[in-house]
């Protein structure tokens, strides 16, 4: 253990831990829309910048990825940081002025909105690339993934084709901040197109239960195994399976209550 | 000697080169006279060139007619011939010898020691010149602490352009614990800057060089492989190197056992896809596991987990050319060039309006009006200088104010601008300040991987500012959303790219403020480059009626009769500036 300064609290943490864990388990709220404590510090939204004071001066610094040091001192909020923040903010809401995410904390951060001329109106995806790296690190399908170089870059499927090497878990929209991806009903139906043993649901192709035929014809909106899940897990099923740290986020739950409604 | 750099090579060396092997058989003379292909020889603005040795005549601008008069002149005669030698601008009297030009005089040269005296593709010539004498030192009679030991004492500094000290590195690096893994020397050859032709001259006038810097980094850090990421665009420096290693396994200086040493160390060549931002070592290391060229957040530094999670030592060309020198000369020598915190030499490719267009080395701590006046011969045609652009689009601009400022690590980024790898674009008053920030933003805006949000949309937005300055729609408003949004960009950025992406634009708001005020306040452009702040007329008394511009013109503004003055229609013109090209008696006149 060993023990820092943030925000003028003296925090003791583990050591290895980074500034966003560190900060998160004292209370303290950084956004950090591109980190997930499963998957690898990614340091790409650039809204979790802190300062951090040095001997000479001060620097800023991704919390999501900088490993704590004994004696630190950490400012989550001084001016310096939180200008970067906003100007960071403003310049994802030009992206994606339709992402709730974004509009809340515009709001929590006193942005009144975007300087920066929209392009699309419609948009929300902020391209943190959690969906694409949850596919590729987590679930090990990479069904989803990037195309293009800089301000052309986009999220898609491999070669822009129906993927197939999709199976329907859902994690993508688990992780998703702005409910960006979605699943459409059909798509974890597409295994009832499939024969022999590609003809698979998709809690068996998670390794959560052995292969087995759905009794159900894959609707799974009115599965009583989706429902069991579910109901005894308290986050997405591929964590489970894949044993890997457990985060609920509230993407999960919305996704869920949508699902309920659409199958009510 | 003839030169077969990139430069030369497009302007018919290796034609040349046939021509003087013929024309000297025909003489009888090839047992007297040896023709070489040489790398660069640096002063590429005169090109194709060669040097006669032993005397070290200086020939320039050849073609293949000239050859059997120089043969038969010179060569048979003993007389140089004047009329293909040297004539500084301004100048009556040819400069015979190549070592008199005021191009060479200046420099010093390290890195660059064998240009134009070697066949870079023959290693028996590299060895002629006590070539892999220092590794036969490192591996023969030193410790590999020693060799770090040493580098640390030179104070070599990496060439690529932030100037981290390079022993450290390697000290960091050989620190690092692999688990019993290996660790990897890496080699970035992925030079990218608009202007920047170093490393590519390098590697095509010595690659030998290179490869022994490298073999030598790679016994003191304990390193098995090596790595070279080289831009596909760079076949000759690529063939030139593929022969080298294959010359040097040859020897046994590369491969198992080096020198009988029980040192084993190979390299292996991954040629880049195209992309700019592989240039930045974390990218360049995913770009060799086979992966997206994307830089990666750090921490872990790439000396703790580089390529394939292994310890990795990235290094420059140039630092990895500087390397057999300093363990051949000692850290003393090398320490005593250069200034307090910059050692050694930098090699600088000088282009834009500069008269001699070249590859240079020079003593670090000179100032920039040695580099561009001494050595670069002034700007051409008369013009005043008004900038001087360093380390390609990471860097700045620096005003003709500044001219004695020392070339140094710190100096420069005092200034605002960089080293970089070595860049050095020279502007005259010709040349729009605004157009200039938008030209460098555009191509990092073009080059931007799209991972992190300050560069794709912080570069973005900065560009479409530029742009609307650049056509006169610009606010002060705009100026100062500009700046803030430059200052916030190169604080948050992920990598290199995007961190030193705005400092064309700071530097230019720095010292040519009055430039972007002009262009929003008067909405003119007093370099007359931003096309739609001019105003076109035609003169009346210089126009000779040739219809030439008025059929040229896109929108049909311009009408007048054959052989009558003609005129501008400014409510239909677009402000293309067609007719200002095509104009052959310069009647169109820009306000």
């Amino acid at each position: 253990m060993i023990s820092l300064t943030i925000d003028g609290r003296r925090i003791r943490v583990r050591k290895g831990d980074t500034i966003l864990a560190a900060a998160q388990a004292a209370g303290i709220d950084i956004p950090a829309l591109c980190h997930h404590s499963a998957l690898e510090p990614y340091a790409a939204c650039r809204l979790c910048m802190v300062e951090v004071l040095e001997k000479n001066g001060s620097r800023l610094v991704t919390s999501c990825n900088t490993p704590v040091r004994s004696g630190m001192k950490v400012q989550t909020r001084s001016p310096r940081a939180l200008a970067a923040r906003r100007m960071n903010l403003e310049l994802l809401l030009s992206r994606a002025p339709r992402a709730a995410v974004l509009q809340a904390l515009a709001s929590r951060y006193r942005i009144s909105g975007t300087r920066f001329p929209v392009e699309s109106p419609e948009e929300d995806c902020i391209l943190c690339g959690l969906c694409v790296r949850i596919c590729e690190q987590v679930v090990g399908a990479s069904a989803i993934c990037f195309a293009g170089r800089g301000s052309e870059r986009r999220l898609t499927t491999p070669f822009e084709v129906v993927s197939d090497a999709c199976i329907a878990c859902g994690a993508c929209t688990y992780v998703c901040p702005t409910d960006s991806v979605q699943m459409e009903s059909e798509t974890a139906e597409h295994f009832r197109e499939r024969h022999g043993p590609l003809r698979q649901c998709r809690y068996s192709l998670m390794g959560l239960i052995p292969y087995a035929l759905c009794a159900n014809s894959f609707r799974c909106a009115t599965c009583e195994v989706d429902q069991r899940f579910r109901d005894s897990m308290e986050t997405h099923p591929v964590f489970v399976a894949r044993e890997c740290h457990l985060e609920p986020v509230s993407a999960y739950d919305r996704f869920l209550r949508r699902i309920r409604k659409e199958s009510a | 000697m003839v030169c077969a750099g990139t430069a030369c090579v497009s302007n018919r060396s290796f034609q040349i080169r046939k021509a003087l092997v013929e024309e000297i058989e025909k003489r009888g003379l090839q047992h007297e006279v040896a023709v070489v292909t040489t790398g660069c020889n640096g002063f590429c603005a005169v090109g194709p060139l060669m040097v006669v040795q032993p005397d070290g005549i200086f020939y320039q601008q050849l073609t293949e007619e000239d050859i059997p008069h120089l043969v038969e002149e010179h060569l048979l005669k003993g007389r140089p011939v004047k009329r293909l030698m040297y004539t500084p601008p301004g100048e009556k009297l040819p400069v015979p010898r190549m070592n008199d030009i005021g191009f060479f005089q200046r420099q010093r040269l390290i890195v660059l020691r064998n240009r134009g005296l070697i066949d870079p593709e023959k290693i028996d010539e590299y060895i002629a010149r006590d070539g892999y004498f220092a590794l036969e030192k490192t591996l023969s009679t030193m410790e590999p602490e020693e060799v770090v030991q040493e580098i640390i004492d030179s104070g070599l500094r990496g060439r690529g352009g932030a100037g981290f000290p390079t022993g450290l590195k390697w000290q960091l690096t050989r620190r690092a614990s692999d688990n019993g893994d290996g660790k990897f020397v890496c080699c970035n050859a992925d030079e990218g800057d608009p202007g920047a032709f170093m490393d590519r001259s390098i590697i095509e006038s010595d690659p030998h060089a290179v490869l022994e810097g490298m073999i030598i980094g790679a016994y003191a850090i304990g390193a098995g492989q090596g790595h070279i990421y080289i831009r596909n665009e760079y076949p000759l420096a690529l063939r030139r190197l593929q022969i080298a290693m294959e010359q040097a396994r040859e020897y046994g200086l590369l491969g198992s056992d080096i020198l009988g040493s029980g040192f084993d160390f190979d390299i292996h060549i991954t040629r880049g896809a195209g992309a700019f931002v592989c240039g930045e070592e974390t990218a360049l290391m995913a770009s060799i596991e086979g992966r997206l060229g994307e830089p990666r957040p750090r921490p872990p530094f790439p000396t703790e987990q580089g390529i394939f999670g292994k310890p990795t030592n990235n290094n420059n060309v140039e630092t990895w050319a500087n390397v057999p020198t300093i363990i051949r000369r000692g850290a003393d020598w090398f320490s005593r060039i250069g200034t307090e915190t910059s050692k050694g030499t930098k090699v600088f490719s000088l282009v834009g309006k500069i008269s001699n267009t070249g590859l240079v080395e020079v003593p670090m701590g000179i100032t920039l009006r040695e580099i561009i006046y001494d050595i670069g011969g002034g700007i051409p045609d008369g013009k005043a200088f008004k900038a001087v652009q360093t380390g390609g689009p990471s860097g700045g601009c620096i005003p003709a104010e500044m001219l004695d400022l020392p070339v140094d690590y710190e100096s420069l980024s005092e200034a605002g601008s960089m080293m970089g790898s070595g860049g050095m674009v020279v502007l005259d008053e010709d040349t729009c300040m605004v157009d200039i920030a938008r030209y460098f933003l555009g191509f990092t805006q073009d080059e931007s991987c799209g991972k992190c949000t300050p560069c794709r949309e912080g570069t973005r937005m900065m560009l479409h500012i530029l742009n609307k300055i650049t056509q006169g729609q610009g606010t002060m408003k705009d100026l100062d959303t500009l700046e803030l949004l430059a200052h916030e960009v190169r604080e948050t950025a992920l990598c290199g790219l995007g961190k030193t992406a705005p400092n064309p634009v700071l530097t230019t708001l720095r010292y040519f403020r009055h430039e972007y005020e002009e262009h929003i306040v008067r909405k003119k452009c007093s370099a007359h480059v931003c096309r739609q702040l001019n105003t076109y007329t035609i003169v009346a008394e210089k126009c000779t009626g040739c219809t030439r511009c008025a059929r040229e013109c896109p929108q049909e503004a311009i009408s007048g009769d054959r052989k009558q003055p003609h005129s501008i229609d400014q409510s239909t013109c677009v402000k293309c500036g067609l007719c200002y090209d095509v104009c052959r008696f310069d009647a169109v006149r820009i306000e």
